[in-house]
């Protein structure tokens, strides 16, 4: 028989319901991993009691444009800081969702002698993605999920001046993590993140588009 | 165990697949462009221009300005023209208060030199605008210009303006960005009246042509490097 929880009530009524009230759970503070049962359950929850989890690491990425002039513009490596919401749905699923944010420098590499890299300015970016993850060992949780990009940087460089049309892209998102410690919620924390850039306007001088790859490496604090 | 190993596969054929899906990405690009005239000064015979990413410093001279002329307010519009024509900030024309920290002078036809010539003569020719700069004898750089008042500079290139050639101060605007055109390495004219950068320029602000020229222009190996 299942414990009507509040999270399996709305769970019922809709997993984004599920997924908002698991977010208010956290904002009031549940701690970590204090919610898993000490003995197995009669029947899980379709969503458990969430999780909140810290990550810090650095992001480094591929170029956001490289003109056929030999100019490229990249993101510089980066510290980035995110929090995420976790709610197991099952013995090795849980669902997440992850807000995480980092302020590379913009390099712009002339590739012409006697010209160096200028540091073309800061982009902010901050992603939101819903993700679920599943335990594909004792120690290691693969997981993959879509979100959303801001994406926002100095004017005076074109890929951003332009700006593909929107600050907002689509993200797709994957990763593991695996566990440092078996008595202490710390893990090492891989991320694969890419999203789709140029060509959406006329005036975009980004005329193929292509892929800006991000991969963030770090440490993850919460069960 | 036949669980176990089933997702081990599909782990394995995920990651796989995941490897070839980003190897396939290829980033963002754009073509490189070619100019819409030729940017080369027939004088000359090579190309110039500025270390790319650099600050170029812009005095202003307000000597013998005519009244209801300003030349800082033309020069300053000149130079947010000219930024939004290039997409990696290749150059950032930056107003200064003093000709020793300028790497450009700019100054009506009617104010004296603030720096030397070098080993060049200055052009006498009978035009709105003269942008000049003296090729070293030796190597692919320019002299630097020495500043008449002495003490330390850097000019490299003095812009001359003459405001009674032009009968409008948007036309002088237009004379001023034009020759801007010039410091920054067009060292030709364009046969299009379209293009700022036309002999007599009818137009205010730097055409797709003027920009796609300047373009190739800051990306080609500079025949001198100012």
């Amino acid at each position: 028989m299942a414990h009507p929880t509040p999270a399996t009530t709305v769970a019922r009524g809709g997993r984004l319901a599920g997924i908002a009230l698991a977010l208010t759970l956290a904002a009031v503070g549940a701690p970590a991993g204090a919610q898993e049962p000490a003995s197995p359950a009669p029947a899980a929850p379709r969503f458990a009691r969430p999780t909140l989890r810290a990550l810090a690491g650095i992001a480094v990425g591929t170029p956001f444009v490289e003109d056929g002039n030999g100019t490229t513009v990249r993101p510089g490596v980066a510290p980035l800081l995110g929090v995420e919401v976790a709610s197991r749905v099952g013995e090795r699923t849980a669902v997440t969702l992850a807000l995480r944010g980092a302020r590379p420098g913009a390099m712009v590499d002339f590739d012409a002698a006697g010209s160096d890299d200028v540091d073309g300015g800061t982009v902010t970016t901050v992603d939101v993605v819903a993700g679920v993850e599943y335990a594909v060992h004792r120690r290691v949780t693969a997981r993959g999920g879509l979100g959303l990009l801001y994406l926002e940087g100095p004017a005076e460089l074109a890929p951003f001046r332009f700006n593909n049309g929107s600050s907002i892209h689509p993200l797709l998102d994957v990763g593991a993590d695996v566990r440092l410690a078996r008595d202490f919620p710390l893990a090492l924390a891989l991320s694969w993140q890419g999203y789709r850039y140029g060509a959406a306007t006329a005036a975009d001088p980004i005329e193929e588009a292509g892929v800006v790859q991000r991969l963030v490496v770090g440490v993850r604090y919460g069960r | 165990m036949a669980g176990k190993v089933r997702i081990s596969r599909l782990a394995a054929v995920a990651a796989l697949a995941l490897a070839a899906g980003i190897a396939a990405c290829d980033a963002p690009t754009a073509d490189s462009e070619a100019p819409a005239y030729d940017p080369i000064a027939p004088a000359l015979g090579r190309s110039y221009r500025w270390p790319l990413g650099r600050v170029i410093g812009v005095y202003v001279d307000p000597t013998g300005a005519p009244v209801g002329t300003d030349l800082a307010a033309a020069a300053a519009r000149g130079a947010e023209l000219w930024a939004e024509s290039v997409h990696y900030g290749e150059f950032t024309l930056r107003l200064v208060s003093s000709p020793a920290s300028a790497d450009v002078i700019v100054h009506h036809a009617d104010a004296p030199l603030l720096v030397s010539t070098g080993t060049c003569a200055y052009p006498s020719i009978g035009a709105g605008g003269i942008t000049f700069f003296c090729p070293a004898v030796a190597g692919d750089t320019a002299e630097t210009l020495a500043l008449l008042t002495g003490g330390p500079g850097r000019v490299k290139m003095d812009v001359s303006v003459d405001r009674a050639r032009v009968s409008t101060e948007e036309a002088f605007g237009a004379l001023v960005t034009h020759e801007l055109g010039h410091v920054l390495g067009i060292g030709a004219h364009s046969d299009d009246v379209a293009d700022l950068m036309f002999g007599a320029p009818r137009v205010a602000a730097p055409s797709p042509s003027d920009g796609r020229t300047l373009r190739y222009v800051l990306h080609q190996p500079p025949g001198y490097t100012l």
